[in-house]
């Protein structure tokens, strides 16, 4: 049911009423638990002994604080603006990613960030919200021409051959859902459509047959598939992935129904569960919080993510449909492969949880996305106006 | 190329579609392992963090019945090393440099140890890695300060406090008692299954617990073993401590309360040392073998009860020796033949020939089957000239001898109970030759079947580990021996020879000094066969009373007076001087080689042995028990034996010159209840520092509260 406007002259409608509170209160109270979670996550033994580190948690409420801001920013920045900035915004993300890969710090094996006075930044972050602009900008013309196609595709592929690069597997995937995605909402042609997802597909199975991708990746990707004894003969360092997957499903299942409680986590607060804080927040929800508290969280996202669905199945202009849909994809993905990684259904990939994992590139590129996505809710009404 | 707004929202709803396939897999997923799969899961992530941490309890005391402590736990000074600590701040040069300093402090204060040896320790694989090894026992306690003040120069080193086994009255009755040792892989497996280790008390083991070796320790392990104390840890992926769980405090094992009466047992193993000191000084005759006299055995039993009341062997060892680990040097020297085996319990152990000994077994069985008696080859009171040799009188070609040979040379003629008096061979072969080889093919066996029912030839059951079953010979022997090719003849080949010998307790009969000295009192006790008991009962440590020790009684041979008392009597006379005089006067009458004993007032019934080994000086024995009724000599208390004692002195010549008097002097203080009170090291100690000062002080010698020691 669309609203009643009454329009008076030149009179403004009031915030509340042409920012979405749903999608805003669903991202508040996932950012809220992700905080608690991480604090959960990093506060250490609490045995006394050592004193109780509340430092990520800091840092965390500092980054939902900032991502908060941004996302305003982002909600009411003028979508004319918005469209001439995507140029410099890409151009900016071409040089960044250019620039980690001749001065970014080595984390985990990805040449992913910049170290700079204690915090560190993941260009490839931002660069999704970078990519969604210039595909929805590219592809949103009325008319689709091959050249436009083209471009789009051309320049989605520049960031991820960078991405690769790193390499970060994990963020490239995010950036290939974006892709899909955007082009399925895109006026490209049914048969087209398919043609890309045969090369698609024949491009990843090409992959996997060729040496592209290191015998370890390839071995991570596949290790989730695995039987327990079909786990104990691998090679240690591929066994690690393993452990780690398995000691994450262990947490959420110790979780059972109604949770051990907050911060009484054996798994969590015995630091079983690696980059528990990051990438496998989820299983400290799982363990913490059990079935009731995960299944909450998961009902929130669908919640947030059918928001911004709606946002763009009602998005009158394609530069904001496709925009949506690029934000739709990029969380779902996000969401589905890391829980889906830390319940053992999906592959270990590092990709954050979006507003639940600690980290600031990430806060903030999910926060902005969201900024956007109620930037689109609020045209909706301009255009309803005008 | 454009698209209408019908396939564009087609598109979206297919977006949406796949996007709700996903969170239905995530809600199916987390379904599965929170609710399906969650138990499973729960039991493994608590597998996963929870470490138990054992403590061993104290072992339970050890004390004699009359509440004496015989062992007791002392707290010492540990040091001790985490290992994980020490892997996580020192590098390998580093860890070798503060195995030298530590062993310089440890040394330092006084208790000398090598850095190889902490090393050695440390590296120990039968340690886990939450165990804090200990490196150094019984310490000095100004350690704990130093190493305490120290931790970044001995990171992982702690000083922390243990009990251990301490023994007050040092050696005394140390086989008896038995030691502890860490636990081994076998002993481990059969501990794990006796325990049930799902219970709340199960006594289980960790590596290198503490567990009995030998003597009551060993039978009585599952008694005076605590039950561990165990810490749950938290611990996380680190393996680092979160947080303790639970702690559940160890229970002190419980107390055992031994037979033995520790003054008693300290007076039979100094007569007994004696007496084989005594032996040593004789001088063998020119080509005879010398009296070596290094080993021996006594014991002491209530024949009313089967209670051991004392039980010595002798050479012993000091069982604090094998506290805190025994070095292979002492251990080599404990178990050495050239030093006769100290660890060895010959009171239960040691297997001996009984000689002269034997001759109650052959007039038991004379008289209970009728050899003896009215119908039988003899009467009671039939006399038999003994002069010094027998002829067997149904001398064939296989059996290889026919005439058998004593010591006695002369004549004399002996009825039953002078034969036992002086120890006649003659009347005994006589017995075994015509009175029972003769007998139909069965009946033939009667002094085997008679030493049988007495219990030789097996275990007396007294709750003692490694216990010897000692050997009565009869045909299915010779069968045995034969076919395991250690003998020339089968059991066809037992020849009257065999017979007219075992009569008098030689050939291939062996006996332990219990077993002995258990026969005995069943003929004292009027015919029940006990199986000895060694504790009277057991308590936890504040004395609640957890069992009790009843008399066990293997079997009531209910003796006929017409049975026992011609024994009886042969034994009475065995000590006294008369006509005729005994085997062992000299021992009972003669303080200067014996003792001034009160036969009058608490008659002595008893029998020399002396059994012949080939180029060995002879086996010493004598079992004698009182006090009893002597008819002749006007006793009549009804008295009961209270107390039977064997002693056994190898290679140390004649039962009536050395094992007697061993036997007559311990009776003797317990008979006029003259045991001296056994002091404890530390009474020693304490009375020899006064002593000593009071010397140099020019006073007379303190008075300790009682006799002097």
């Amino acid at each position: 049911m669309m609203p009643t406007i009454h329009r008076g002259d030149g009179e403004r409608d009031p915030w509340w009423l042409v920012l979405d509170p749903i999608l805003i209160l669903s991202t508040a109270a996932i950012t809220a638990i992700g905080v608690v979670l991480v604090y959960s996550a990093t506060r250490g033994p609490a045995n006394g002994i050592v004193p109780v580190d509340r430092s990520f948690l800091d840092r965390q409420m500092f980054f939902a604080a900032l991502g908060g801001v941004l996302a305003v920013v982002a909600a009411h920045i003028d979508v004319r603006r918005l469209r001439s900035l995507v140029p410099v915004g890409y151009l900016g993300l071409i040089v960044l990613l250019l620039a980690v890969l001749a001065f970014g710090a080595k984390v985990s094996g990805a040449r992913a960030w910049f170290q700079v006075a204690g915090f560190t930044f993941q260009p490839s972050e931002p660069g999704k919200v970078i990519l969604i602009l210039a595909l929805a900008r590219v592809l949103s013309s009325k008319s689709m021409t091959t050249a436009r196609l083209s471009a789009g595709i051309g320049l989605a592929i520049l960031p991820i051959a960078l991405i690769l690069k790193q390499p970060d597997l994990g963020t490239v995937l995010v950036y290939l859902a974006i892709i899909a995605a955007v082009l399925i909402a895109s006026n490209v042609p049914t048969r087209v459509l398919f043609l890309l997802a045969l090369v698609a597909l024949t491009g990843v199975v090409g992959i996997f047959r060729s040496s592209v991708l290191a015998s370890y990746q390839e071995a991570r990707l596949t290790v989730f598939l695995l039987d327990d004894a079909a786990l104990a003969k691998l090679d240690p360092s591929v066994a690690e992935y393993a452990y780690n997957a398995k000691q994450s499903q262990v947490a959420i299942g110790n979780g059972g129904l109604t949770g051990q409680g907050l911060f009484q986590g054996t798994q969590t607060s015995s630091n079983l569960v690696p980059e528990q804080q990051t990438d496998f927040i989820f299983s400290v929800a799982g363990e913490e919080l059990g079935f009731r508290g995960a299944a909450a969280i998961l009902l929130l996202y669908l919640l947030m993510v059918y928001r911004i669905w709606r946002a763009a199945i009602r998005a009158p202009d394609p530069f904001d449909r496709l925009l949506s849909v690029g934000v739709v994809a990029m969380l779902m993905f996000q969401i589905f492969q890391s829980v889906g990684m830390t319940t053992g259904i999906m592959p270990v990939t590092g990709i954050p949880l979006p507003f639940l994992s600690y980290g600031g590139s990430s806060m903030i590129t999910s926060m902005v996305a969201v900024g956007l996505v109620l930037g689109v809710h609020r045209r909706r009404y301009e255009y309803v106006r005008s | 190329m454009t698209l209408g707004e019908d396939s564009r929202q087609l598109r979206l709803r297919m977006l949406a579609f796949v996007g709700l396939t996903l969170f239905g897999a995530m809600f199916a997923r987390l379904w599965y392992l929170q609710a399906l799969e969650s138990e499973a899961l729960q039991a493994e992530a608590l597998g996963n963090v929870i470490q138990p941490i054992f403590e061993q309890a104290p072992r339970g005391r050890i004390l004699d019945r009359n509440g004496r402590v015989l062992v007791d736990n002392r707290v010492v000074q540990v040091v001790t090393v985490d290992r994980q600590v020490l892997e996580r701040s020192l590098t390998p040069d580093e860890k070798s440099t503060m195995f030298v300093r530590l062993a310089e402090a440890i040394s330092r204060s006084g208790r000398l140890t090598k850095a190889s040896s902490i090393k050695l320790s440390v590296n120990d694989s039968q340690y886990g890695p939450f165990d804090e090894i200990p490196v150094a026992v019984d310490v000095d306690p100004s350690l704990l300060v130093f190493l305490g003040e120290r931790p970044d120069e001995f990171p992982g080193v702690m000083v922390v406090q243990r009990t251990i086994r301490t023994y007050p009255y040092g050696d005394l009755a140390a086989h008896l008692l038995g030691y502890v040792g860490p636990i081994t892989q076998s002993e481990m497996k059969s501990a794990d299954s006796r325990i049930d280790p799902t219970a709340v008390d199960a006594k289980t083991y960790q590596a290198n617990d503490e567990t009995g070796k030998s003597g009551v320790e060993r039978s009585f392990e599952d008694d005076l073993r605590g039950v561990p104390g165990v810490r749950l840890l938290e611990l996380n992926a680190r393996r680092q401590v979160v947080r303790e769980r639970s702690s559940t405090p160890p229970i002190p094992g419980n107390d055992l309360w031994l037979t033995i009466d520790i003054d008693l047992q300290a007076v039979v193993e100094q007569q007994l040392a004696d007496g084989l000191g005594v032996a040593r000084k004789q001088t063998a005759e020119p080509d005879a073998p010398p009296f070596v006299a290094s080993a021996g055995a006594a014991v002491a039993l209530d024949p009313r009860n089967g209670d051991v009341l004392a039980m010595a062997s002798y050479p012993t060892y000091d069982p604090s020796e094998f506290v805190n680990g025994i070095s292979q040097r002492l251990f080599e020297q404990v178990t050495s033949k050239a030093n006769h085996i100290p660890v060895l319990n010959r009171a239960i152990q040691g297997a001996y020939p009984p000689g002269s000994t034997f001759k109650l077994v052959t007039s038991y069985a004379a008289l209970s089957r009728g050899v003896i008696g009215p119908d039988g080859l003899l009467g009671i009171r039939d006399r038999y000239v003994d002069t010094g040799t027998y002829k067997y009188p149904n001398c064939v070609e296989e059996s290889s001898t026919c005439n058998f040979e004593s010591p006695f040379s002369g004549s004399r003629d002996v009825d039953l109970r002078d034969a036992i008096t002086v120890s006649s061979d003659p009347y005994f072969y006589r017995i075994g030759g015509e009175g029972f080889w003769p007998l139909p093919k069965g009946e033939d066996e009667g002094i085997q079947h008679a030493a049988r029912e007495l219990g030789l030839g097996s275990d007396t059951g007294v709750q003692l580990p490694f216990e010897r079953s000692g050997v009565v010979p009869d045909r299915d022997f010779f069968d045995a021996q034969f076919d395991a090719g250690v003998a020339i003849r089968d059991g066809s080949q037992w020849y009257a020879g065999d017979t007219i010998q075992l009569a008098i307790g030689q050939g291939d009969l062996l006996l332990t000094p219990i077993q002995l000295a258990n026969a005995y009192a069943t003929i004292a006790n009027g015919g029940k066969v006990h199986q000895p008991n060694i504790a009277t009962k057991i308590t936890t440590s504040d004395g609640t009373l957890v069992r009790e020790f009843v008399p066990r009684v293997l079997r009531d041979l209910a003796l006929d007076d017409s049975v026992r008392q011609p024994i009886i009597d042969g034994l009475l006379g065995v000590p006294r001087r008369g006509i005729p005089s005994g085997t062992a006067q000299r021992a009972f009458n003669d303080p200067n080689f014996g003792v001034a004993f009160p036969l009058a007032n608490w008659p002595v019934a008893g029998k020399t042995g002396t059994a012949q080994k080939k180029n060995e000086a002879d086996t010493a024995l004598f079992v004698g028990f009182g006090p009893n009724d002597f008819p002749a000599l006007g006793v009549n208390a009804g008295y009961e034996p209270e107390i039977v004692m064997a002693a056994v002195l190898e290679e140390a010549g004649f039962g009536g010159s050395v094992a007697a008097p061993v036997v007559a002097r311990s009776l003797d203080a317990f008979a006029t209840d003259s045991l001296p009170r056994v002091r404890t090291t530390d009474e020693l100690d304490r009375y020899y520092s006064d002593l000593v000062a009071s010397i140099v002080a020019g006073d007379s010698a303190p008075a300790i509260d009682e006799a002097s020691p």
